[in-house]
């Protein structure tokens, strides 16, 4: 009997000494690939980390990043999640799931797939890019786009607002149901009158002379949810939109997306594993704005359209944002994402157009940071994550040149759903400046206040165009306060 | 440093049993726990390791000066009565200073400047520990330990110092000096760590996530169904947590020679409170009643006195768990429900088994709801959710794909909770380890366990593993 009891308690424990040993000599990786994220590198020791403990937190966050197997262990767990996650789809892999998202997909960002802007990629060898902060990969970089300037966005560093976890780290509930992945939307009234009173502050900062529109879009869990999310009275994006335009001044004109995609339900407006729009999607929303802003839409049959392949591969499908949370969490969920990917029809510009992107604007009203390797519909491909074909990904300011020879400007401020929305502005605006109020205004970011940059570029139309995660992210609601004049609100 | 971390389990466990195991003599066994007990308890509180030892050598001294004085009752009682005050002083300081100081305020509408410390991991803990030590040296029941490395040893060891049991001194005094590692005993410690570990990894982070999801979301949104269930969730979770950490210590005592007493049996199984607290952490509440309850005269004095000293004692148990009013309101609510059914046993041991286990379910799983929230009106937001009083009705198509989505992991919990996995593994014991098995069967039995343990092993690494996944948490702004 000794031999048998010897057995296991050796199998046991050379398990655990010999992944243990070899858990120190085998290669770190700089990054995951099912993740899309930077795995946590051998943090640096110092005396004072060492004292108040964060580095023995590093070194845990560390260890479990950099595991060996970690990438082969990663699929069992999500298998195994078909006990924790349960839902009876039994084999057919479709599901009905309610999981939790952390990060960026509620804030409006590209999701970390990929970087979300297109620049020139810091210089690998240099020890001062962070791996650990997002994913850098240097084959992203096209040498065909490399543009005049060099200079990085500058990583935003730890900000206390970053920091604390209600503002930033968001965790939302999202619907899974057989291949369509839903993000559920809280109204919260507080913010939503932030949001309100910041884009009525933005109206005023502007000027009389120029028309304010706030354009707010529902996402797909509107159309597509079950009734009672999309009726229920904290859930219901309609009635939350509604609100928050009610609390803005008459200087303000709002926009009805919702009318005109409803409409088109039926169409493919809103990807499935991902939490944008399609650009059929925002062109709905376009025409609604025409309305409102009293243009002529372009007929949508007058764009030259398309599919985004995949640069190294030439598929035309993808997996989004949404998926690579369900991939993590179920097997069975993912499988049916998996056999239903989405696509990425796009509608290039029916004018000539020429984009260049700016990190800053610095004092003296110079434009900084000068990169011109993006267009309207930079390519129709694109190697990672394909929305990034839209305007070069989420630029701190943007400016594309038509040539509409009308000399009007318009001013976009957006988050990511605004990228496929902005193409279709190119029809009616000899320049049009698009800015991402989130690269502004933080303790690590640069300064801008909305008013210098229009005595730069010029500014006839004023558009607030977000998802409706924005309105209730106080976050972003103080980005647009600052970018208004206004102070952040803790 | 936590037992269910990954560093834990490839590093310093297998480090510290091939230390433990190549030293040859008792002292150097010894040694080798209590270097790596102390690097075990500074990865957690590089600071506060030294509190921890100066608390360890002040009831190690205390215990050489009531020895030195043996026959001088005076000497001893001073010295006592100076080590609990230091004891009870430097918990009351790291634990409640903060909270007492909130209190005067609120009170007092002054506006003293409220401390800012953070608490030093389980000192809880290693406090009751060390006044086991120091109470029973005075009541003569326990000799006088002459060695500060082994009186460390029983302090700081690291499989009981963060989350308990709460360890007699007493228990442990001949084990420090004498103790066997077996391979049978070896075996029975990993089958009891593999348990605890699943129990922890497997059941409580799990159940622990959908109960956060619920009860730490906004109750705004919760409905009869998903209250429930996120309470139910967090009963199951508390216990397995808890309990399963008790296994894992128990597990690994036993490894290095130990023997621990029990801390859980199986109580969600109880039919009455009293039985629930017979069954529950049982190490804390023998500790109140042998410490506190008794020398206050427990049950043998006036009925008003006894009812006083169980009033102190549950005040005080729900102190220890946290210094925030709702652990006190707790601590109160079982009082009450120990007092009614002290006043009505003869009524209530006439309701059948069923009703009596239920609603004894029930009471302790509205304890809980207290015990979750530290900001009262969530408690109420909790129960009036529950009841239908509050939230967003009875039911909506979130709660009940959550219901689903959880419904085995509700089951798994419900079955592990019971006595059932106890009985089969008792049987199956029974049958295959009977004095005149055959040698066959006594074999399958120790495969089977071993098998199985391996199978529990692997399923909590993978699941800590997984629980990194993390798709883009680093993102931009």
């Amino acid at each position: 009997m000794k031999k048998y009891y010897a057995f296991f308690l050796g199998v046991v424990f050379l398990c655990l000494l010999s992944f243990g040993l070899y858990s120190f000599v085998d290669k770190d990786d700089d990054i995951s690939q099912a993740e899309n994220r930077g795995l946590a590198q051998k943090p640096e020791f110092t005396l004072a980390k060492f004292f108040d403990g964060t580095y023995m937190q590093e070194l845990d966050t560390y260890y479990t990043d950099q595991f060996p197997l970690r990438d082969r262990l990663m699929p069992m767990n999500a298998s195994m999640n078909k006990f924790y996650l349960f839902s009876p789809g039994g084999s057919s892999g479709n599901a009905t799931i309610i999981i939790e998202t952390t990060g960026n997909a509620g804030q409006g960002g590209m999701g970390g797939l990929g970087q979300d802007t297109q620049q020139p990629s810091p210089d690998p060898d240099d020890p001062s890019s962070d791996p650990g902060v997002t994913m850098q990969d240097p084959e992203i970089q096209d040498p065909g786009q490399t543009g005049t300037t060099t200079e990085p966005t500058p990583e935003p560093e730890k900000d206390p607002e970053f920091e604390n976890p209600t503002d930033a780290q968001t965790v939302n509930s999202m619907l899974v149901s057989g291949d369509r992945a839903m993000e559920i939307v809280y109204r919260n009234d507080d913010v939503m009158a932030l949001y309100a009173e910041a884009v009525n502050e933005l109206a005023k900062v502007v000027g009389p002379g120029v028309n304010t529109y706030s354009l707010l879009t529902p996402n797909s869990t509107q159309f597509y949810g079950p009734a009672d999310i999309r009726e229920g009275g904290s859930t219901n994006q309609c009635t939350m939109i509604t609100d928050v335009y009610k609390m803005m001044d008459s200087s303000v004109t709002t926009v009805d997306a919702y009318a005109k995609l409803v409409k088109h339900m039926d169409e493919y407006i809103y990807f499935r594993t991902d939490h944008h729009w399609t650009q059929r999607g925002a062109y709905y929303a376009y025409t609604a704005f025409c309305e409102a802003a009293d243009l002529d839409p372009v007929p949508l049959d007058q764009f030259e359209t398309g599919y985004a392949s995949h640069t190294d591969t030439g598929a035309t499908t993808f997996l989004g944002t949404l998926y690579n949370n369900v991939a993590g969490s179920s097997a069975q969920a993912a499988a049916a994402m998996e056999a239903n990917p989405d696509q990425l029809e796009y509608f290039m510009p029916v004018v000539g157009t020429d984009a260049t992107a700016y990190t800053s604007l610095e004092a003296g009203g110079v434009l900084y940071g000068a990169y011109n390797g993006v267009t309207t519909v930079a390519k129709q491909s694109w190697d990672k994550y394909l929305y990034m074909v839209f305007i070069g990904g989420d630029q701190p300011i943007e400016i594309i040149e038509t040539d509409v020879g009308n000399d009007k400007v318009v001013i976009v401020l957006k988050e990511s759903y605004g990228n496929s929305f902005v193409p279709f502005l190119t029809s009616h605006y000899s320049k049009v400046v698009i800015v991402d109020p989130r690269k502004f205004n933080t303790s690590s970011s640069p300064k801008l206040y909305l008013p210098d940059l229009i005595a730069v570029t010029g500014c006839d139309d004023l558009i607030v165009i977000n998802y409706p995660f924005m309105p209730v992210n106080k976050y972003y609601c103080n980005r647009l306060r600052t970018l208004a004049g206004l102070t952040a609100l803790g | 440093m936590v037992f269910s971390s990954l560093v834990f389990l490839f590093v310093f466990l297998p480090l510290t049993i091939l230390f433990y195991f190549c030293s040859n003599t008792i002292s150097a066994k010894n040694n080798a726990l209590v270097i790596m007990s102390i690097l075990f308890y500074a990865w957690g509180e590089p600071v506060y390791v030294l509190l921890m030892l100066f608390s360890a050598y002040i009831n190690y001294y205390t215990g050489r000066m009531m020895g030195a004085h043996k026959d001088e009752p005076g000497m001893r009682k001073a010295w006592l009565i100076l080590c609990v005050i230091i004891d009870i002083g430097l918990l009351g300081f790291f634990k409640y200073s903060g909270w007492i100081v909130e209190n005067i305020n609120a009170l007092t509408g002054l506006a003293i400047p409220v401390p800012q410390i953070a608490l030093p991991i389980g000192i809880s803990f290693f406090t009751f520990q060390t006044m086991t030590y120091t109470i029973d040296v005075y009541r003569g029941e326990v000799k006088v330990q002459r060695s500060y490395r082994d009186f460390l040893l029983y302090v700081s060891m690291f499989s009981q110092l963060i989350a308990g049991p709460i360890v007699r001194y007493s228990e442990i005094e001949p084990q420090l000096t004498y103790r066997k590692t077996t391979l049978k005993g070896a075996f029975y410690g990993l089958n009891r760590f593999s348990i605890g570990l699943a129990k922890k990894v497997l059941i409580a982070n799990y159940c622990g996530a959908t109960a956060d999801k619920i009860l730490g979301g906004d109750l705004g949104q919760a409905t009869v169904i998903s209250a429930w269930l996120g309470v139910i969730m967090y009963t199951l979770q508390i216990y397995f947590d808890f309990g399963g950490y008790s296994d894992m210590a128990i597990g690994m005592g036993r490894i290095f020679g130990f023997k621990f007493s029990e801390n859980f049996d199986l109580p969600y199984t109880s039919k009455s409170i009293t039985e629930f607290w017979r069954r529950w952490h049982i190490s804390l509440s023998s500790f109140f009643r042998d410490y506190v309850y008794i020398p206050l005269g427990g049950s043998r004095c006036s009925k008003a006195r006894q009812t006083f000293n169980m009033f102190v004692v549950w005040s005080l148990t729900g102190l220890w768990h946290g210094s925030s009013w709702n652990f006190v309101f707790w601590g109160m609510y079982f009082f009450l429900l120990l007092f009614i059914e002290k006043s009505m046993k003869d009524i209530l041991e006439g309701i059948p088994d069923v009703l009596r286990h239920l609603s004894t379910l029930f009471l302790v799983a509205i304890g809980w709801v207290l015990f979750y929230h530290t900001d009262m009106a969530n408690v109420w937001k909790t129960l009036g959710c529950m009841f239908g009083l509050y939230g967003s009705g009875f039911t909506n198509t979130i709660s009940g794909i959550t219901l689903l989505n959880n419904l085995p992991l509700l089951l798994l919990g419900i079955v592990a909770a019971s006595s059932l996995p106890r009985s089969v593994g008792n049987i199956f014991k029974a049958l295959c380890m009977r004095k005149d098995s055959n040698a066959l069967a006594k074999r399958a039995y120790v495969v089977a366990t071993g098998i199985m343990d391996l199978f529990l092993l692997a399923l909590s690494v993978i699941s800590l593993v997984g629980s990194s996944y993390n798709a883009f948490l680093y993102f931009r702004f």
